[in-house]
């Protein structure tokens, strides 16, 4: 494929997914409802999305690349390059573990919660009488089966737990979805209600059987690296770089902040009053501070940024079109020179 | 104000005068751009400086686009890298631009890539210059800090949008003496980049300097289509407010309120359909 | 080098030791009165219990801006909660998870031990919604859904939300009659301004914002398409004196005591100003 039909087949991908959400915006639901387009507007939102996500390959591609280069030739930095690539690897192998304790967590409330969802499926079908669904008689047949299997098993799997509430709790809501479900009732009315509370039964022991888990999960290994990883070092170190801004400002200040007209005498001025209108101590000075500060935010300072935010939003508008159009593309164009 | 879910009426109107002044004035550029007219901004001279400064000291420059995404604002910083790496291309000066997202560094890596071609001096662009440092704020100003330190830049630019790091990233290049060039459309950075750097363009000076400096047709009818719609918004606003008084003053006025009008008429669409 | 040039190790030592030592020493002044923060407190406490309509609160901050954001959350949260109006939280930035459970699990500490008896369940009084990626283009699918359970399916823990009582009757954005945003990045409350609406509702929306982007936030205060405003760990500051003189028996919380650290350190900042143009002046003349 040579570079006229790539540019091209860009060019159309570029204004058709342009286009797609440009309409989206331009036209009623019952617009979008007629051409059928509505229902699969999340899914469509969610691949693009997902694309969006996918980015993140690059920026891996090219840490390999520069660092990866440096370490094989062992160019100045290297030993640098390497802690940052173990790092990389290190955070990405725990967040990784750690992610899957969380979606082997997410399992197991799910296998008790699905058995919850279906007892209120089967509730919302009889009170609707919805037509094509199997007899009440069989699914509630189904249902018995299904949670007395899994309920057994659970009640094996947590029997071996410490004496906590949520065990404890586990164990009478299993006791009191058996009693409801042996015998089955055999009347329509007892039976709805029986499931509103398997229902909800269900979802309340699925969420105990979560908080086991993952109470367990945080005593893992992977879990503890991560946690040490995130909370201990990147966490704090991104408080510490965002906390160097205020000795950086301080040196800025003593530096930089010099009246040298009658405008930044101005500006100084207002600085100074809107600093004291929002301490403590400007109460000290005098009461008016917070006032003239209010008066500085919400007159002088609101016209300049709403002049400067429809200016920077009008600039924002006419560059989209320029890429949605890619008449953009035009000064970067391969074949401009 | 009630919500409002598709456009309306008004809105489809303000739109297309939006796309069809900014479309009449690239046109117009395109049939003769000697005809548009654009001022000379000073920190757009000192780009010029500054890179000449790197080559004779020859320390690298550093071309920093902050935490600027995919979108409009990197295709303005992108004409003014455009320049800036042509120029290091021509001066052999070394060109340090480090990334904070990976999807803008493809478009980045392409535009320098061209530049260098277009200097006559494609052999000289090295891929590993274009360095990704982190999409986390703070961990990409801490990158940007040690590679201004270790490297020892002569000149650095700092044009995109900025948060929070904009002080750690122009104060570094303070710390080694480089001469900075800043350009921000987020007016709170501003303040610190008035403080820190050598120039400072502010607001939609950046996207004037994209269209100044390579006086691109598009670019400079696009400036020019931009202006011409402030002034329709401007026009809009004094109108509505002369008419919101006018209604205020007299209660039973049949004049309705411009946001009324361009707001509603939701209904007649979804009647359409 | 001039005689009138100060260290720059001296500056960091002051700014430093003007911050540490309030908080040492656990100084803790009344914050000043904010009208903005007034605002949101009339706000919070006017709005709607009913059946079928939650708050949400939206947590985009992260490590580097928690220790103004966090405050705000922390005494939003407690208000909603105080108040027993379900809440429902989120994030758009994955840096912010960790907050999502470790907030309300303090304030719920906290309103435990100040009032004895009382529990807040989850699932029934809040719900962790965790990360959701894609910012813009998920407050426009959130806002433009007709089923706000099913779009966002399951909460941090893999429960179905329809399971879970908080969600029942909530179907779309309608139902949401409080939107709590805190952030320090730029560009996210914009977003929820332009998106987070529908036709016949708009939200009633409060934000914490950091001292940055309290400029930028006072034009949206100011339209009224902001009902209130925490103004950096100063709003929370005036907010948390609000719930103390509402509660006798509730704690002071951390953003009382960062509120008077903050005011030392602008006063050290304000001197730093002064002397810089007193030995610029001084420098001048000697030339």
């Amino acid at each position: 494929m040579n570079d006229g039909y790539r540019s091209k087949l860009l060019r159309w991908i570029t204004f058709l997914s342009g286009l797609y959400f440009f309409l989206e915006f331009l036209l009623p639901v019952t617009a979008l409802q007629k051409i059928g387009v509505a229902p699969y507007h999340d899914m469509i939102t969610k691949g693009f999305i997902t694309v969006g996500a996918m980015s993140i390959g690059l920026g891996i591609v090219n840490l390999l690349l520069v660092h990866g280069t440096k370490i094989a030739f062992r160019r100045k930095g290297w030993i640098n390059s390497t802690a940052l690539l173990m790092g990389m690897v290190l955070a990405m192998v725990f967040a990784s573990l750690e992610w899957r304790g969380g979606a082997l967590v997410a399992d197991g409330v799910r296998e008790i919660s699905v058995l919850g969802q279906f007892a209120q499926r089967i509730h919302a079908d009889e009170v609707a009488k919805r037509e094509g669904v199997p007899p009440l008689e069989e699914r509630m047949r189904l249902l018995k089966e299904a949670t007395i299997s899994k309920l057994s098993t659970l009640r094996a799997d947590v029997a071996d737990e410490p004496d906590t509430p949520a065990r404890r709790g586990i164990m009478t809501k299993i006791d009191e979805v058996g009693v409801l479900l042996q015998p089955l009732p055999t009347e329509t009315g007892a039976i709805l209600t029986a499931l509103q509370r398997i229902a909800t039964l269900l979802s309340e022991t699925g969420a105990l059987f979560g908080s086991i888990l993952r109470e367990k999960e945080q005593v893992g290994t992977a879990k503890k690296v991560h946690d040490f990883l995130y909370n201990g070092l990147f966490t704090s170190l991104g408080a510490a770089m965002f906390s160097l801004l205020s000795v950086y400002i301080g040196a800025a200040a003593f530096r930089a902040f010099r009246v040298r007209s009658f405008e930044s005498f101005l500006m100084m001025g207002a600085a100074v009053l809107v600093m004291l209108g929002q301490t403590p101590y400007g109460l000290m000075i005098s009461d008016a501070l917070p006032h003239i500060r209010l008066w500085l935010l919400e007159v002088p300072n609101s016209a300049a940024f709403r002049a400067i935010k429809i200016g920077a939003s009008v600039a924002a508008l006419v560059m989209a079109f320029r890429m949605w159009l890619s008449i953009e593309s035009e000064s970067f164009a391969r074949d401009r020179e | 104000m009630q919500g409002i879910e598709h456009a309306t009426p008004g809105i489809m109107v303000l739109l297309a005068m939006v796309a069809l002044l900014v479309l009449y004035h690239i046109h117009r550029a395109r049939r003769d751009p000697s005809k548009l007219y654009v001022r000379r901004i000073g920190g757009i001279d000192a780009i010029d400086e500054a890179v000449g400064r790197s080559a004779e000291l020859g320390r690298p420059t550093s071309f920093c686009t902050g935490i600027t995404g995919v979108g409009p604002i990197l295709y303005a910083c992108l004409g003014v890298l455009y320049y800036v790496a042509r120029k290091a291309a021509v001066y052999r000066s070394r060109l340090l631009i480090p990334q904070n997202a990976p999807d803008a560094m493809a478009i980045v890596e392409d535009v320098t890539r061209d530049a260098y071609r277009s200097a006559g001096r494609s052999s000289l662009f090295d891929p590993t210059t274009i360095m990704f440092l982190s999409e986390e704020q703070f961990a990409f100003a801490s990158g940007y800090m040690g590679l201004v330190h270790r490297e020892k830049v002569a000149s650095a630019f700092l044009f995109g949008s900025f948060a929070a790091e904009s002080l750690l990233l122009s104060e570094a290049g303070q710390q080694v003496g480089a001469m900075q060039v800043a350009a921000t459309v987020s007016p709170e950075q501003v303040a610190f980049f008035i403080c820190t750097c050598d120039y400072t363009l502010i607001g939609e000076e950046l996207f004037a300097a994209s269209a100044y400096l390579s006086r691109e047709p598009v670019q400079l009818g696009s400036l020019y289509g931009q202006d011409r719609v402030k002034l329709l918004f401007l026009l809009i606003i004094i109108t509505g407010t002369l008419v919101a008084t006018w209604n205020s003053l007299l209660p039973g006025s049949a004049i309705p309120n411009i946001d009324t009008l361009i707001l509603g008429g939701g209904a007649y669409l979804e009647a359409l359909f | 080098m001039s005689k009138f040039h100060l260290d720059r190790r001296i500056i960091y030592a002051a700014i430093f030791l003007s911050v540490l030592v309030p908080l040492l020493f656990k100084v803790s002044l009344k914050p000043v009165k904010l009208d903005a923060s007034e605002r949101l407190y009339q706000t919070v406490e006017g709005v709607e219990r009913r059946e079928g309509a939650i708050a949400l609160l939206s947590f985009d901050f992260g490590p580097s801006t928690k220790a103004e954001n966090e405050p705000q959350a922390e005494v939003i949260l407690e208000h909603l909660m105080r108040r027993r109006i379900p809440v429902a939280i989120f994030s758009l930035t994955v840096v912010s998870q960790p907050f999502l459970t470790s907030v309300p699990e303090r304030v719920i500490k906290r309103l435990q031990t100040e009032i004895p008896g009382e529990s807040w369940e989850y699932g029934k009084d809040w719900v962790n919604l965790g990360y959701r990626p894609g910012a813009a283009l998920f407050i426009q699918a959130l806002a433009k859904s007709d089923d706000l359970p099913g779009y966002l399916s399951k909460d941090a823990n893999g429960t179905q939300l329809s399971m879970l009582p908080l969600f029942k009757g909530v179907k779309t954005i309608a139902d949401v009659n409080f939107l709590g945003e805190f952030t320090g990045s730029l560009g996210m409350l914009d977003t929820y301004i332009q998106f987070f609406q529908r036709k016949g509702y708009t939200p009633i929306i409060g934000h914490g914002c950091t001292s940055i982007t309290i400029p930028e936030a006072y034009i949206y205060l100011d339209s009224g398409q902001l009902k209130g405003l925490l103004e950096g760990v100063s709003g929370a500051a005036w907010y948390s004196q609000i719930l103390l003189s509402h509660h006798s028996n509730r704690e002071k919380d951390s953003a009382l005591l960062i509120n008077t650290a903050l005011g030392v350190s602008q006063l050290v900042i304000i001197l730093l100003i002064v002397l810089g143009n007193v030995f610029g002046l001084l420098e001048r003349r000697r030339v």
